[in-house]
């Protein structure tokens, strides 16, 4: 799915608890190697894994391009 | 065809390590494949046992895992009244109560590998004949007759075989827990705090490990807004005097998904069968599911053993599973979603009232689903309109 939108996983925040990944209607996260891997093709921004996460390690933000332009940064080539 | 293993499981909790057991001591060869690097750690767990549900698997307490002794619950409405309710059990020292079952399901002739992260089934015939796994960067195959997904919350491996076993936002919560010492608590009881503000649909509750140390935790819908460690926090911080929680260690940070509803009619597949959370064989109304996890491995280990018997590791042979368990605990369950749902309409008010006039036995009643009680609780509510209309339409 691609309206500019992504959802990012924060390593920092993140307790490895597993739950967004038995919550995914769509299959699309994975916990491999204490690592959750979004699948982003298969992900549809649905919220249900953002709202679940018991520590908001989870969030759907602009794509990187968005975040820049907020800041008034230019990207790195 | 005669392969490597009767049966491979996925899966090293106690569900998994429970059919392993079982199901060794009537001879097959299993094998039990747990991805975490250390069976038991991490915990995600209140490690609440009572002793009712140790005795009827025939475990034996022991002091290396039995941890902390407790005689009761209080359950406390949003006032802060609350009901005692008696009942026998222990904080577990769950890490260690792994590892023993781990050593039980060895001793009767059972392989465990922990650090075996499996990541896909290996199909043939349409038929579900074994796993793969990595360990350590080594691709490895296990080849089975049957394969147990007892793979907790995440479950994918049942999924994977093609049957539906994803868990439905709705009936999900999402829990997070502190362990804490240096607090000033009641250790003789576990401790549960309802209310719409506190913990929505869920509950907050202090399980003691120690005379001054406890779980600490809260479990709420899934779907809320805000995380089940925003909840916990404010609540912390409202009661931080009344259980000295100001200055208190936390030793040890857990959460996890817990599935209180969405139970499955249908468990099996060819060559396949789920247990435990991944089955979400959970107690909609308070969370446990060590117990039903074992309780449902147990029988599992009987219908495998069945199987192996007649050389048929069909679906329909395998199907017997789903019929002793939904006779032996499913209905039950089915009729404690039915109280959840009912609950996660009340209103503080309503919690206030019910503190009022229910006694222990019907507290104890409700939590074990007992539809003739509940009937009697209606009665009981009658001149609260509100909660006489719940009542009502949770018993058609
Ligand atoms: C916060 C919280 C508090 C709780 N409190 C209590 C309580 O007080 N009392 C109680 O009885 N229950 C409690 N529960 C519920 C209880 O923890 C579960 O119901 C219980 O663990 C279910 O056992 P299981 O064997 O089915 O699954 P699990 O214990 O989750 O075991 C599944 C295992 O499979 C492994 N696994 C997953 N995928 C793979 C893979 N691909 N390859 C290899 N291994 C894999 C996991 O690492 C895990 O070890 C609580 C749950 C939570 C989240
Ligand atoms: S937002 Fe929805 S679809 Fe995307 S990973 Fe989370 S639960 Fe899955
Ligand atoms: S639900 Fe949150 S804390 Fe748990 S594994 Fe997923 S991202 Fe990590």
């Amino acid at each position: 799915m691609n309206d500019g939108r992504r959802l990012y996983w924060d390593e920092q925040k993140c307790i490895r608890c597993g739950l967004c990944v038995g919550i995914c209607p769509f299959d699309a996260l994975t916990l491999e190697d204490g690592k959750i891997v979004i699948d982003h093709d298969k992900c549809t921004l649905c919220t249900l894994c953002v709202k679940g996460c018991p520590v908001a390690a989870l969030m759907i933000r602009p794509q990187l391009e968005e975040i820049a332009r907020e800041r008034g940064v230019a990207l790195e080539a | 065809m005669r392969r490597d293993w009767d049966v491979v499981v996925v899966g090293g909790g106690p569900g998994g390590l429970w059919f392993a057991k079982n199901a060794a001591e009537k001879g097959l060869k299993v094998l039990v494949l747990e991805r975490k690097k250390e069976i038991g750690t991490p915990v995600q767990c209140a490690e609440g046992f009572g002793k009712e549900g140790l005795k009827e698997l025939g475990i034996e307490p022991d002091v290396r895992w039995s941890g902390w002794e407790v005689h009761g619950a209080k359950v406390y409405a949003p006032n802060g009244k609350y009901v005692e309710v008696k009942g026998e059990g222990y904080v577990i020292e769950r890490k260690i109560f792994e590892k023993e079952l781990a050593k039980m399901a060895t001793r009767a002739g059972a392989t465990v590998l922990a650090f075996h992260e499996v990541y896909d089934i290996i199909k043939e015939d349409g038929k579900v004949s074994g796993v793969k796994a990595r360990f350590i960067g080594e691709d490895k195959e296990f080849r089975a007759n049957i394969v147990v997904a007892a793979d907790g919350f995440e479950s994918k491996i049942a999924r994977k075989a093609g049957l539906k076993t994803f868990q439905q936002a709705y009936h999900a919560d999402s829990g997070f827990e502190y362990q804490m010492v240096g607090i000033d608590i009641d250790a003789d009881n576990i401790h549960l705090f309802f209310g719409t503000e506190i913990a929505p649909r869920g509950y907050v509750w202090i399980f003691p490990t120690d005379k001054d140390a406890a779980n600490v935790g809260i479990g709420i819908d899934a779907r809320e807004e805000k995380t089940a460690k925003w909840y916990l926090d404010k609540w912390i911080e409202e009661h931080k005097d009344e259980y000295g929680f100001e200055d208190a260690s936390i030793i040890e940070v857990r959460g996890g998904g817990i599935p209180v509803g969405g139970l499955l009619k249908d468990m099996v597949t060819d060559g396949l069968m789920v247990v435990g959370d991944a089955a979400h064989q959970v107690h909609p109304l308070h969370g446990g599911g060590m117990f039903l996890a074992m309780e449902a491995g147990a029988i599992a280990a009987e219908v495998a053993a069945i199987a192996h018997e007649k050389e048929d590791f069909s679906k329909d042979t395998l199907s017997l599973y789903n019929k002793l368990w939904w006779e032996r605990r499913g209905n039950q369950l089915q009729r404690l979603v039915k109280i959840r749902q009912m609950f996660e309409k009340l209103t503080d008010d309503d919690f206030n009232f019910l503190a009022e006039i229910l006694t222990p036995e019907d507290i104890l009643a409700i939590s074990e689903g007992h539809w003739e009680a509940m009937k009697t609780i209606a009665k009981k509510v009658v001149k609260h309109p509100r909660l006489a209309a719940l009542f009502a339409k949770m018993l058609t």
